[in-house]
């Protein structure tokens, strides 16, 4: 593999800015590389491998010229096939979309292209997003297993060196899941951080968009690039926008991290929570202090996501789904049907009781800084497997154990940093999440750092 | 709260309602599937919400103030 394809987004862009690398031969290397996994993973809708080579010669012309656009300037990257990118199709990995094409960038195409970002193409995602698997894509450290999703195109093609990061969403998990999975990093960053304006919607309510990455620092640089408020996005926050940078590596002594003593371990793969339970200890002794909390109406927090997600979802694909049904896939268009049943009185119950939610994580941060929890409660599955059969004999579909702990994130809008924290028996990556206050990225960013340093699973590469 | 099993005449009458053609293979489909998630939001109603409001992403603040 091509030495360059080693590097972190931020060292790239550091060697990039130095002249020692340059944005072709970075765009070059990708490029190979995507050739070269493509008929194993099938991350891609569509790669831009002309536009990149044009961006790429484009940006190097720019920084020899002294006009250095920031940290990602001449870094490749992806985009889910949910985020527009003007001139090219936006498909959501459906044969419902498959013609339709924006005339504009979304914000975060708009924002990285800005920040001198290449973007090499759009990778596939579960139909819609709406699902948790992206069947069309395998997993690069087992392709006989799921990516998960569903920006699953994006965590296969950030874990195999495709692309130095790509964009998620996070509706129900969707950017952690596939993160925890595939083994890299990954930010669901608070609701209204980071622009929806262009990204074809799930669920107003829930969707957040974010970065799948290599490394904590890539995170936070992405952070940089893509938060800020935006009018186009009725849910987009005004709140200040800080320097990421500072303050990432100053350690988390101190710093209270909360270890859940319910909802989190109550069913889960021993490896992964003997994983995460290491990883505690790891946070500890880097000056952590730990506090168990309990997670507040643990009863209600699935409830509250299905009964937002199912009638926003049908509402937006109320016409598509009279006109196409037959183009969805049975998954999608089964949960497409169902919301349309969802009284309305039921719809405003979980808003309230999200409310109510709200207000109980808001006590249980008096407490503590951030909490620590598994990402999810097993590790990739084979592809095709619909549910999971827990040490104790019971079954559990595998929506719910993929989507179960990162609900929580969803409901109260909370940020969420996945970062890897080891590997199952079967060399499959484990990941732990860290859920901070509200516009807080900050710190969880600080501990994923502080925990990244002292270990080394993220510079573990996929043999393919 | 008890809420009793769907039926095919009460998914006739909720087709009709939202205007949705279901062919009885869709019926067999969404049937299992409508019910277990209806019945899954009833913990919902196991919270005492007294005048907790919705939350929404509804904002009254026109054009250049938002």
């Amino acid at each position: 593999m091509n030495d360059i394809l080693s590097l972190s987004a931020t060292e790239l862009g550091r060697r990039i800015k130095a002249g020692d690398i340059s944005p072709v031969d970075a765009v070059d290397a990708c490029l190979a590389r995507i050739e070269a996994t493509e008929p194993k993973l099938n991350a891609y809708v569509r790669v831009l491998a002309d536009e990149a080579r044009a961006a790429a010669k484009q940006a190097e012309k720019e920084i020899a010229a002294g006009q250095w656009k920031g940290p990602m300037h001449g870094v490749p990257v992806a985009l889910k096939d949910l985020y527009d990118l003007a001139h090219v199709p936006t498909t959501a990995s459906s044969r419902v979309r498959e013609n339709w094409t924006p005339n504009a960038d979304s914000a975060a195409a708009e924002r990285l292209k800005a920040a001198g970002a290449i973007v090499l193409g759009k990778t596939h995602t579960h139909e819609f997003a709406y699902g948790i698997v992206t069947p069309t894509t395998r997993n690069p450290w087992d392709t006989e297993r799921t990516p998960g999703g569903s920006s699953g195109g994006s965590g296969a093609t950030v874990a195999s060196s495709g692309a130095f990061m790509a964009m998620g969403s996070d509706t129900g998990g969707s950017i952690r899941i596939p993160a925890g999975l595939c083994g890299t990093v990954g930010l669901k960053p608070t609701f209204g951080r980071v622009s929806r304006a262009g990204i074809t919607s799930l669920s107003w309510g829930l969707d957040h968009a974010g970065p799948l990455t290599r490394t904590v620092e890539d995170a936070a640089t992405c952070l940089q690039v893509l938060a800020g408020h935006d009018p186009r996005d009725p849910g987009s926050g005004d709140e200040p926008v800080p320097d990421y940078s500072a303050g990432l590596h100053d350690g988390i002594k101190g710093l209270r991290v909360g270890v859940p003593t319910n909802y989190f371990f109550d069913q889960l793969d021993p490896e992964v929570e003997a994983a995460v339970r290491q990883a505690y200890e790891q946070l500890q002794a880097l000056g952590a202090e730990l506090v168990d909390v309990a997670l507040p109406m643990p009863e209600q927090i699935v409830a509250v996501e299905f009964a937002i997600l199912l009638p926003e979802a049908s509402d937006y694909h109320r016409q598509m789904l009279r006109d196409s049904a037959h183009l969805y896939n049975d998954d999608v268009r089964v949960m497409l049907e169902a919301g349309e049943f969802v009284p309305a009185t039921t719809y405003i119950r979980a808003q309230r009781v999200r409310n109510l939610l709200q207000q109980e994580f808001r006590k249980l941060y008096d407490k503590v800084d951030v909490i620590v929890a598994p990402t999810i409660a097993a590790t990739a599955v084979t592809a095709g497997t619909e549910s999971i059969t827990w040490p104790d004999g019971s079954e559990e579909p595998l929506i719910s154990a993929y989507t179960r702990f990162a609900l929580p994130g969803n409901v109260t809008g909370l940020p969420a940093l996945s970062v890897p924290c080891g590997f199952s028996s079967e060399g499959l990556p484990v990941g732990f999440q860290a859920i901070g206050r509200p516009f807080d990225e900050a710190t969880i960013l600080r501990l994923g750092a502080a925990y990244e340093s002292a270990t080394e699973w993220h510079q573990r590469r996929p043999d393919i | 709260m008890s809420r009793p099993p769907l039926d095919d005449a009460r998914l006739t009458t909720l087709s009709e309602s939202v205007g949705l053609d279901l062919s009885p293979e869709r019926r067999a489909v969404l049937m299992p599937a409508l019910d277990g998630l209806l019945q899954q939001f009833d913990v919902l109603y196991d919270v005492e919400v007294d005048e907790t409001a919705p939350l929404h992403s509804f904002d009254a603040r026109w054009g250049d103030n938002k």
